[in-house]
Formats: structure tokens, C-alpha cells, sequence
């Protein structure tokens, strides 16, 4: 059927007026098709934008289908981007889809590319991308609207260069980590015990053990030097059962290894229970009659489970997981698994280990349903709350595009019976802000050749003339006057390449000096020079900044005080803490970073690591 | 062979929301039968957010054929719709969103089902009213209804502006998901916690009795409870009271600590102003026990009302205090202390509830119904909730438009020009525009480029009309919020945007949530939102 696109638009282009062409002409990237994606897709589709790039690396999952609807049964474990571009491109012939089944962080999708767009959303669910995506889109100069959800609450927040806040100018939570003893000796809670099931013991039997989990936190260890040599003996000896995998014996082994042999060790170390419980080690003798043949069929995913039927469970699910490594063995792939809270063996398991070690010390069992909330650091999602963040994402679109950007407003939702939308005018920039910092310069080098002190010596002291007091932070510190240690090293031990941004921060006393944060983005440019690796940049201003200096107090680094120190130097005094969080989250791609909160409260409910759409 | 604790395939793909409304939401989810009046834009993506969560039927009632408009703003509709009953081809779409749900529909108008079968409507669980419905189709909705506790939403979607109105008679929630239900008594300790304070915390300040690292890992509320004694001991055996005497008590705290980094102490001074209240019921609660349905009860009497009085007649026979919750917060603590601090809250808020089991028990027998009835852990919830229920009692759209009309909400923010009471203002005088006597047709204002100036008068007329209705003085300055308004509506010629039919189902859907599950709490019960300031605001009319 051929229709002119007249009576489709109609009302769009009575209600937008002008508005409604700059809409058509727009060209607009959309980061992440999940929950808020999907909605924001179809709002895109039907209110006329012209032409729509999708990015989105995920694949389907059925936990997804009560609210992204995009998708259906007949697409899981089919790329989020693909799918999405083909059921939504069915609403409205017009527009010009274009979607990536790739990471956001690719080194294609570049600054160059990133400036190609009118305007950026992100529809993200992890922290990482979306401090990725705000770099880009400083660095490309595009205005970015970010926004997520969790539960009933959401946000948008509209991010313009210079012009608004930026994505980092406000601290957002760390991730909380434990220390190595807590999680390996002496647990208090449920957390605990679904760490070591989930970070230790599954990734020791069945995962890749060298790849130490990172919700570990060794800043204690020092204190503890006799423990951690027990424990890496420990962690030895499971790996030695590991090879006995597959044999009937397996379950029986492990089971005394973990929750006997190891138990009986530490119950018999008095000064560690001095002031707790010792833990009383499970037999697997005793246990081993209760299996299956007493045990009802099925027992609920919400119900705690009793002591045999952890046992139970713990064998079975160990036997699938068997079999699943002597299968991939077969296939000659890798024969390694990872944790998965959809993944029902993997779940399973971690559920089981973690309740029977909870036994064990005293702690109060989970049912596997609370567990992999806590496991998988599942945010809740519905469908409301993403369609109103999404319709809420295009509005403050619509100031952008008009160019009122003073006209657009951060706006919060949240559950309450007495205000759905609560929101509040952009903030400026934070002048301490090491990410969006106004000043700015692309350094051209061969990023294999180039050391630290080049950057140091030649461009900043010679050039732009700063004093010795700078630091320059490349996720993390990477140098400061009293940090010298990266001096020699090159860009790329360093782990700066093509498209990386430094930040450097003036740190000198005088408040009539100290210039504002200058970014600096690494070009790669193969040989550099004749006779030096790199372009020495021409001379240029850098504005002094206006701010006062963050108090130390204000300052944070992965949850402990700095005063500018490296991050790898860990502070080795912070108390071992008894302290139950039922907050605690974990996360696995934690960048320590210090940064600076922005006066006032913090006002990004950051919707968590996984999972929020 | 099916493995133990498997979750279902309906499980995993609800877990998400799971984790918000619990098992008992989604079965009220999933009987629940929604019937939609109208498959407009915003009415479908109503429906679109509840389908994806698994309700159990839906019903459009409409008679339009799809049209080129329709595709440009409900995604739900596509090509092969046009000229088709809109009806059908919005719940055929629907429907594929999730095969759980059933969907069905009725091609005609709502006023030919009201006029042919009004029983038809006590088959619903919840009424949707979106589009142009006149205001007496609306009134006899309002008058089936709310006589039959059957919630409805008019749903009001024009241009950038949209309003959703609930009417309901009567709803009682439980689960209102506090951020906390944290009950320490620290006022009135029961004597299982005032013996472990003697116990653990009597020698508090005693160096010789104590070591650096026992009196740093004391729980708070042993700190809290140990040294109001001592305060009580010089101030006539009372606690402190008022806001000067709280800091007083924070700085005594203060004094007792040993080194600088007491974290223990440190909370125990952070939980003063949130915890040191004098114990008294919630006003939410006291208008519960009051209500006459809690205090005369009949046969008929549901399990809430039953509940509630139980927990009265509790609180009366114990000084005013509602059943322990139970709930510890998360403190700094040795293991075991915690677990022991645990447990005696636990045990306390256990025998509350079997003392309130027993009065259900005898309550139910007395109305010569069965004792056993009311679940134990239905019990159990209100308990933990007693603090935090709350009792909606509801108005008609009959009361809000004649019977007695809230004059003084509309009027209080007339004088504030960006108001969007001026948008209620708006969309009332639209509904007066599309119900008139000569618009058989119910056409929108500004339909036709060549009627806007004079539908805009129309619209002006029937706002003055209103106000005077409702004895509310007016003047064109006090009007200029609404002169505004009414050209944004007449601009959208009775077209829905996309965008915002969309934000709007999102919002309609959360509040229909929240009243089928009887958790969390609605929006009581106009909430106006304005697109352009993305701004809502809620009146009570």
C-alpha cells in the first residue's frame, strides 16, 4: 500500500511545529536497546526522527520479555541492536535505522564517529559504558542524553559540554568490596557466603582461578600474612581435587574438602574465634543418606531450604556442572564456566554452597530466589517506569534540538502517591570535574614509542608551562609529583592508546595559578616525528579555575581517604569492619577513581551495574 | 526429571518485577481483567505496560476504524490496519506481546454496551476510560462503578498534556513499602531487651569491665537504651523530649566514648532524632481503626478489616502499641550480639502475632464464620505493616462534578500562572466541548484549522462557565495560565503525540499497578502532567 506520510504526521506537526523538521533532519545514536532503549526506539520511531543508529552488544534473554518488548520468545539469545532495528523499522517505513550488535567501546565507534551525530542517548545499564559514552560525547562536542532506571525510580539528565554537568562531575557509589578474610575465614552474613560461592569456589572448580575476583580486597592482607598463606595453600589443594573431576568420587571430595577439612582447620585456629562462633563442620557422611529418594520433587525458589536440601541440591547441580566441563572438553573449546544468575546449574550451585557455608557459621539461609538478587545484582525493571524515563528522554530532546537547553530540566521519578516527577534545572559544570574540565588538547604520538615523561616534560612543563605540582589520571593516578614510578614507562604499558583521554589536574598551592583540568585525548600516529615520537603541540591558554579546591574530605577513592596518593598504594589501616550492609553491592568492573562531589547531595541514584535498562 | 527449586519459565521471565510486588502482586496481576474503552494511543500503551507483566484478560470496547492518524501515534496499529475495527487489530498486537494474556474486544461504542448490557461491566477488575467520551457516558461509568468498588481511570491525552483521574471507593493497602518499619522501642523496652541491656551494656562505662574492642562493637541499641536509663535517672524518669534536649543527649553520647572512631557510637548518635519518638499510632493507622467498617464488623467484613481490628483491640490491651515489626537495621556489632539482638526482636514480634492470630481467630468465630480463614501470614504481613497501612477512601466523579466539588483546590492555584491546574481547567472545558448537545459528532476543538479561533472561545467560555459554577471568582489575569493551556490543547486538534500517549501509559499503568497488587500507593486522584515542563502534580477533586 503507498500512502503519502502526511496523515501519519499530522498531529506531530501541528503539536511541534518547526521543531517537527529539525526532528526529521536529526541523526541520532542510541546506546544500549533494553528496557528504557526499546521504549525510547519506538518513541524515536513514531515521533519522526529521521535516522536512528542502535548499539547494543547484549544478546535476549527471557527475563527480558516483561518490558522489552521489542523482543519476543522467538529472539532470545539474538543480538538486542538487530532485533530491535527490525521490529521497530516495521512502524514506520520513513525512518532510517542502523543497527551495531557490537561494544559501545570498540575503537570504531570514535571520537570522529561520535561527532557525526546531532544528538546521543544512553540507554545503558552499567556504570563503565555510560562514563565511556559521556567521554566521547565531550570530546565530540554532541549533546548527550542520559538517563536509567531502577524499580519505580528513574532519571533523566541532559549532558552539554561547558554548557551542563557532565556524567562524572557528581560522584557516583563505589562498589563495595570485602576483605579477603572476611569472605575466606570469618563470614557475618548471607553476602559473605554467596561471595566465597560464587567468587571462590565456583570460579576454583569450574571457572579461570587465576582471574581473581574483584570484589576481593587485599588492602588487609598484610595484617593477616598467616592466614593468606594458609588460605593460598588452601585454594592449592582445591585445585588438585579439580582434577578429579568427573569421577564418582568428585562431589564427595569437594564436599570434605570445603565444608570439613577446611572448616576443621580454621575452627581450630582459638584466637580467630575468640570472640565468635567457631564454625562446626559439616559431614558428608551423615548427610549422604538424605538424598534424593526423601526429598519432595520440587521445592519452592522463594522457600529457604533445609540443611539436606542444600545438600541435595549442592550434589546435583555439581554433577550438571561436571558434565557440562567433560562436554566442552569433547568440543575441544574452553572448558571453563562463569557465573551466570540466569543460568540454572550455575545458580544452583552458588545457592547450595553458599547456604550450606551459611550453616556452617551460623548465619541465616537464603532462598535461591534472594540469592540471585544478591548474586547477580539484579536491579528490578518494569515496564512503566522505563516507558515514562523514555518519553521523559525525548522531551529534554526536544529542548536540545530547539536549542533551549536552559529549558531543560534533570528530572526524577519515583513511586510516591503524592508526586510522580520531581525535577530540577541543570547544574553547571563541576570545575573540578576531571572529565569534562574545559580545557582540552588531542596529543599526536606513537603510542608504543611515547614515555610518561615526554608528555610531562616536553608538552606540560615546556609548552603550557605547568609548574611541578600536576597529577595526571588515566583511570587511575598514574603520576603525581610524588609518584614517579610511570616516568620511563611507555603509553602502551601503561595502557594508553588511540582514543584515550588523560586527565590533568593542577595541583599547585597558589589559588591565582591553579588551572582548570585539561584533557587530553591520545591520537596514535605510527613513527611520531622525525627524531621524537610524537607532535609537539602549539602553545595555548588554559584558564585559571574559579572553584575552590575539594576538601580532602570530599574526596574518594574506592570507599578510603586520599590525599592524591596512587591507588595502588592501598591504605593498609582500615579496621575490619563487623558491619552488615544489606546494600552491599559487588561489581565486577570496578575503576577506582577519586572524585569530587559536586555541592550538596549526590544526586544520581546510579541504578546499580547490571541489569538496569 | 524436574530439579528441586527450578524456577518456571514464567518465574524468569517476571523476575524483575518479582523482585517489586512479591508472588502475591502478581497473582493479583493475573486475575485481574482490564477493560479498555477506546484503543487510543495512550489507552494502548496503557495496556502495553500491563500485558508485558502478565495480567490475566484485557477488552477493548471501540468502534473506530483504524486510521492513517492511528499509525502515526500508536504503535500498535500498523499498515495492514487501516479501515479495520481498530479494536481487533489493537488487541490482536497486544496479544503478541505475551501469550499468557488473553485478549478480546467488543467493536462498538461504549455507550451502545452501557445502553445494551450494563452488567457487562461487573465482569471487570479494573476500567480504563481513554478518548473523547462524553461527560454523561463518563457519569454512568461513575455511577455502575464506584457502588461496586471497581477502580476506573479516565484517562485524558491531548497534545502535550495528559490526566488521569481515579475514581475508587474504598482501598485499603497493607504493602505500602515503607523505606523502613523499624520499631527499636527504645522508649518503652519490653523486659527481654531491657534484660539484655543490664546484661551487655550495664558496665558501659567501665574500663576495668570492658575492653577497647567490646565497647567499640556494642550494638547502638544497647548504647541507646543503657544510657537513657541514666538519663532517665535525672530527668524524673523521663526521655528527652524536645529538640534541645536531644542534642543534650547526643552530646552525652559523645561523652562516652572511648577514642574518636567509635563507629557504634557514631550511629547510636545518628538514630537520636529518627528513633527517639514518643511511641504513638499513625494518624494513617488511627483513621483505620476508626473507620466504621474496623469498628463494627460484619459477615460480609473482608480479611483487612478483620485484621485491623484484631490489631486494635491489640494496641488497646497494650498501651496504645502496635505489634513489633521485628526488623533490626544493620549496625556495627560482634556476630553473635547481633544474632542475640536479632533474635529477641524476632521473638518479640512473634508472640505479638500470635496474640493477634488469636483475636482474628475469635473475631471470625464470633461472626460465625470460619476461624481459620484469614492465613496466619496474611496476619503476619499486616503486622509488620501495621505502622504503614493506609486507608484510600475515594470520591466519585459524581461528587467532583456536581454532588460536591473541591472549588477551593481549583481556586487556591489559580493566581499561579504556571499551575497546572490550569491544564485541568483546559482539558474540563475540552470534555465540555466534545459533550455538547450540538457536537453529535464529538469532534475535538481545533480539529479544523478554519474553527480554531472560534473552538478557543468555546473552550474559554466553558472554563468561565465552570468557575462560576463552582462560585470561584475569576478575572482574565487569573485566567492567563489557562488562556495558555487551552492553546496548547486547541493547537493539538484532539491528536495524541506519541511520545507523550506513551509517558502517559506509563504513568496510568504504575498507578493501575499499584491498586490491582494494593501495594505501594497511588496518586489520590487527579494527576495532571505537562509535557513541555515535564511536570506532574496531583489534586485531590
Amino acid at each position: 500500500m503507498t500512502r503519502t506520510s502526511a496523515g501519519r504526521d499530522r498531529f506531530a506537526q501541528r503539536s511541534l511545529g518547526g521543531l517537527h523538521r529539525s526532528i526529521k533532519q536529526a541523526r541520532c545514536l542510541m546506546v544500549g536497546a533494553g528496557g528504557i532503549g526499546c521504549e525510547l526506539l519506538k518513541n524515536l520511531v513514531l515521533t519522526g526522527f529521521g535516522e536512528i543508529y542502535i548499539v547494543d552488544l547484549d544478546t535476549i534473554d527471557l527475563s527480558n520479555l516483561n518490558r522489552q518488548f521489542l523482543f519476543g520468545r522467538q529472539h532470545i539469545k539474538k543480538s538486542k541492536a538487530l532485533v530491535a532495528k527490525e521490529t521497530a523499522s516495521r512502524f514506520n517505513p520513513n525512518a532510517k535505522l542502523t543497527a551495531h550488535h557490537a561494544n559501545i567501546k570498540d575503537p570504531n565507534f570514535n571520537v570522529e564517529w561520535f561527532k557525526s551525530f546531532t544528538i546521543v542517548f544512553n540507554a545503558l545499564d552499567n556504570l563503565d559504558a555510560r562514563r565511556h559514552v559521556n567521554k566521547m560525547c565531550l570530546a565530540a562536542d554532541v549533546p548527550l542524553i542520559e538517563s536509567g532506571t531502577t524499580g519505580f525510580n528513574g532519571q533523566v539528565q541532559v549532558i552539554s559540554r561547558a554548557v551542563t554537568e557532565c556524567y562524572d562531575c557528581t560522584t557516583k557509589p563505589i562498589p563495595k568490596s570485602f576483605p579477603v578474610c572476611t569472605i575466606r575465614s570469618t563470614p557475618s552474613q548471607p553476602i559473605h557466603c554467596i561471595v566465597w560461592a560464587k567468587s571462590y569456589l565456583f570460579n576454583e572448580l569450574f571457572g579461570a582461578s587465576e582471574d581473581e575476583a574483584p570484589e576481593f580486597d587485599h588492602s588487609e592482607d598484610t595484617e593477616n600474612a598467616q592466614e593468606i598463606k594458609n588460605l593460598r595453600q588452601e585454594a592449592q589443594e582445591l585445585k588438585r581435587i579439580r582434577e578429579t573431576l568427573g569421577q564418582p568420587e568428585f562431589a564427595r571430595n569437594v564436599f570434605e574438602k570445603v565444608f570439613n577439612k577446611d572448616i576443621t582447620r580454621l575452627s581450630e585456629m582459638k584466637d580467630m574465634w575468640k570472640t565468635r562462633k567457631p564454625p562446626i563442620p559439616l559431614s558428608f557422611q551423615s548427610l549422604a543418606p538424605s538424598t534424593r529418594g526423601g526429598l519432595h520433587s520440587s521445592f519452592g525458589d522463594q522457600k529457604i531450604w533445609s540443611l539436606e536440601e542444600n545438600f541435595w541440591v549442592f550434589c546435583d547441580s555439581l554433577d550438571r556442572l561436571s558434565q557440562r566441563i567433560l562436554d566442552l572438553r569433547g568440543t575441544g573449546e574452553s572448558s571453563l564456566l562463569s557465573f551466570d544468575k540466569d543460568d540454572e546449574d550455575t545458580l544452583d550451585f552458588v545457592a547450595a554452597s553458599a547456604n550450606l557455608r551459611s550453616q556452617i557459621f551460623g548465619i541465616d539461609c537464603q532462598s535461591k530466589f534472594d540469592i540471585k538478587q544478591m548474586a547477580g545484582n539484579i536491579i528490578p525493571a518494569i515496564a512503566t517506569t522505563n516507558a515514562i524515563t523514555a518519553g521523559l528522554c525525548v522531551m529534554q530532546a526536544f529542548k536540545v534540538l530547539k536549542q533551549q537547553i536552559n529549558d531543560a530540566r534533570m528530572v526524577f521519578l519515583s513511586m510516591s502517591g503524592d508526586r510522580g516527577l520531581t525535577t530540577e534545572p541543570l547544574r553547571t559544570p563541576n570545575p573540578s570535574c576531571q572529565v569534562c574540565g574545559v580545557a582540552r588538547l588531542t596529543f599526536e604520538c606513537d603510542t608504543s614509542k611515547v614515555q610518561l615523561r615526554e608528555l610531562i616534560n616536553v608538552v606540560l612543563k615546556d609548552v603550557l608551562e605547568y609548574g611541578p605540582s600536576i597529577s595526571i589520571i588515566h583511570d587511575k593516578l598514574i603520576y603525581d609529583e610524588e609518584y614517579e614510578d610511570n616516568l620511563e614507562a611507555s603509553f602502551e604499558t601503561l595502557g594508553i592508546k588511540d582514543g584515550s583521554f588523560l586527565t590533568v589536574m593542577d595541583e599547585s598551592d597558589d589559588d591565582k595559578l591553579r588551572r582548570v583540568n585539561l584533557i587530553v585525548q591520545i591520537k596514535h600516529r605510527p613513527q611520531g616525528e622525525p627524531g621524537q615520537p610524537f607532535v609537539k603541540p602549539a602553545r595555548f591558554d588554559i584558564p585559571v579555575n574559579q572553584a575552590q579546591p575539594p576538601s580532602l574530605d570530599s574526596l574518594v577513592l574506592s570507599g578510603k581517604d586520599t590525599g592524591g596518593n596512587s591507588s595502588a598504594h592501598v591504605n593498609s589501616d582500615v579496621e575490619q569492619s563487623r558491619k552488615r550492609k544489606a546494600d552491599d553491592f559487588l561489581d565486577s568492573n570496578q575503576e577506582p577513581s577519586k572524585k569530587v562531589k559536586a555541592g550538596g547531595e549526590i544526586i544520581i541514584i546510579d541504578d546499580g551495574y547490571i541489569e538496569i535498562d | 526429571m524436574s530439579i528441586p527449586g527450578a524456577p518456571t519459565a514464567k518465574e524468569k521471565k517476571y523476575d524483575r518485577q518479582l523482585r517489586l510486588w512479591g508472588a502475591g502482586g502478581q497473582e493479583a496481576l493475573e486475575t485481574a481483567h482490564i477493560l479498555l474503552i477506546n484503543a487510543t494511543a495512550a489507552g494502548s500503551e496503557t495496556l502495553k505496560n500491563l500485558v508485558l507483566p502478565g495480567i490475566g484478560r484485557f477488552t477493548i470496547i471501540d468502534d473506530a476504524a483504524v486510521t492513517d492518524e492511528d499509525l502515526g501515534t500508536n504503535f500498535f496499529l500498523d499498515d495492514d490496519s487501516i479501515g479495520l475495527p481498530r479494536a481487533q487489530k489493537a488487541c490482536e498486537l497486544l496479544c503478541e506481546l505475551n501469550p499468557e494474556v488473553q485478549g478480546n474486544f467488543i467493536n462498538d461504542t461504549i455507550q451502545n454496551v452501557l445502553k445494551s448490557n450494563p452488567e457487562k461491566l461487573k465482569d471487570f477488575t479494573t476500567v480504563i476510560a481513554t478518548g473523547d467520551i462524553p461527560t454523561a457516558t463518563l457519569l454512568s461509568l461513575d455511577s455502575i462503578l464506584y457502588p461496586l468498588g471497581i477502580p476506573l481511570f479516565i484517562v485524558k491525552c491531548v497534545g502535550f498534556t495528559m490526566s488521569c483521574r481515579l475514581v475508587i471507593s474504598e482501598h485499603p493497602m497493607v504493602e505500602t513499602h515503607p523505606a523502613s518499619t523499624v520499631d527499636l522501642r527504645l522508649f518503652n523496652p519490653f523486659p527481654e531487651l531491657s534484660a539484655l541491656v543490664d546484661e551487655k551494656a550495664s558496665s558501659m562505662d567501665d574500663k576495668s569491665k570492658m575492653t577497647d574492642h567490646q565497647h567499640g562493637h556494642l550494638p547502638y541499641v544497647l548504647v541507646l537504651l543503657q544510657t537513657l536509663n541514666e538519663w532517665k535517672s535525672t530527668h524524673d524518669g523521663q526521655p528527652p523530649s524536645n529538640y534541645s534536649q536531644k542534642n543534650e543527649f547526643k552530646s552525652l553520647l559523645r561523652s562516652k566514648m572511648w577514642n574518636a572512631d567509635e563507629e557504634n557510637f557514631e550511629e547510636a548518635i545518628a538514630a537520636v532524632l529518627p528513633h527517639f519518638n514518643a511511641p504513638s499510632i499513625p494518624s494513617e493507622t488511627r483513621a483505620i481503626f476508626q473507620d466504621e467498617k474496623c469498628t463494627s464488623l460484619t459477615k460480609e467484613s473482608t480479611s483487612f478489616w478483620i485484621i485491623a481490628r484484631a490489631i486494635k483491640e491489640f494496641s488497646e490491651k497494650n498501651g496504645g502499641l502496635l505489634p513489633l515489626p521485628g526488623a533490626l537495621p544493620d549496625m556495627k556489632a560482634e556476630s553473635k550480639d547481633y544474632i542475640t539482638l536479632q533474635n529477641i526482636y524476632k521473638s518479640k514480634a512473634r508472640a505479638d502475632l500470635a496474640i493477634v492470630v488469636n483475636i482474628v481467630r475469635s473475631l471470625l468465630a464470633e461472626l460465625g464464620r470460619d476461624s481459620e480463614e484469614i492465613a496466619e501470614s496474611e496476619v503476619e504481613t499486616f503486622c509488620k505493616h501495621a505502622g504503614y497501612a493506609k486507608l484510600i477512601r475515594g470520591r466519585s466523579l459524581s461528587e467532583e462534578y456536581e454532588k460536591s466539588p473541591r472549588a477551593q483546590a481549583i481556586s487556591s492555584d489559580l493566581s499561579d500562572s504556571t499551575a497546572l491546574i490550569h491544564y485541568y481547567l483546559g482539558l474540563r472545558a475540552y470534555e465540555a466541548f466534545i459533550s455538547d448537545d450540538n457536537n453529535t459528532q464529538h469532534i475535538a476543538p481545533g480539529a479544523e484549522d478554519s474553527t480554531v479561533d472560534a473552538d478557543t472561545e468555546k473552550l474559554n467560555k466553558h472554563v468561565t462557565e465552570l468557575l462560576d459554577k463552582l462560585s470561584i471568582t475569576h478575572s482574565p489575569e487569573l485566567l492567563e495560565g489557562t488562556e495558555k493551556a487551552i492553546g496548547e490543547i486547541v493547537r493539538a486538534g484532539g491528536g495524541e503525540l506519541h511520545n507523550i500517549a506513551s509517558l502517559a501509559g506509563g504513568i496510568v499503568a504504575q498507578e493501575i499497578i499499584k491498586v490491582i497488587t494494593k501495594q505501594y500507593i497511588p496518586m489520590n486522584n487527579t494527576v495532571i502532567f505537562d509535557g513541555i515542563s515535564s511536570r506532574t502534580h496531583v489534586y485531590q477533586l
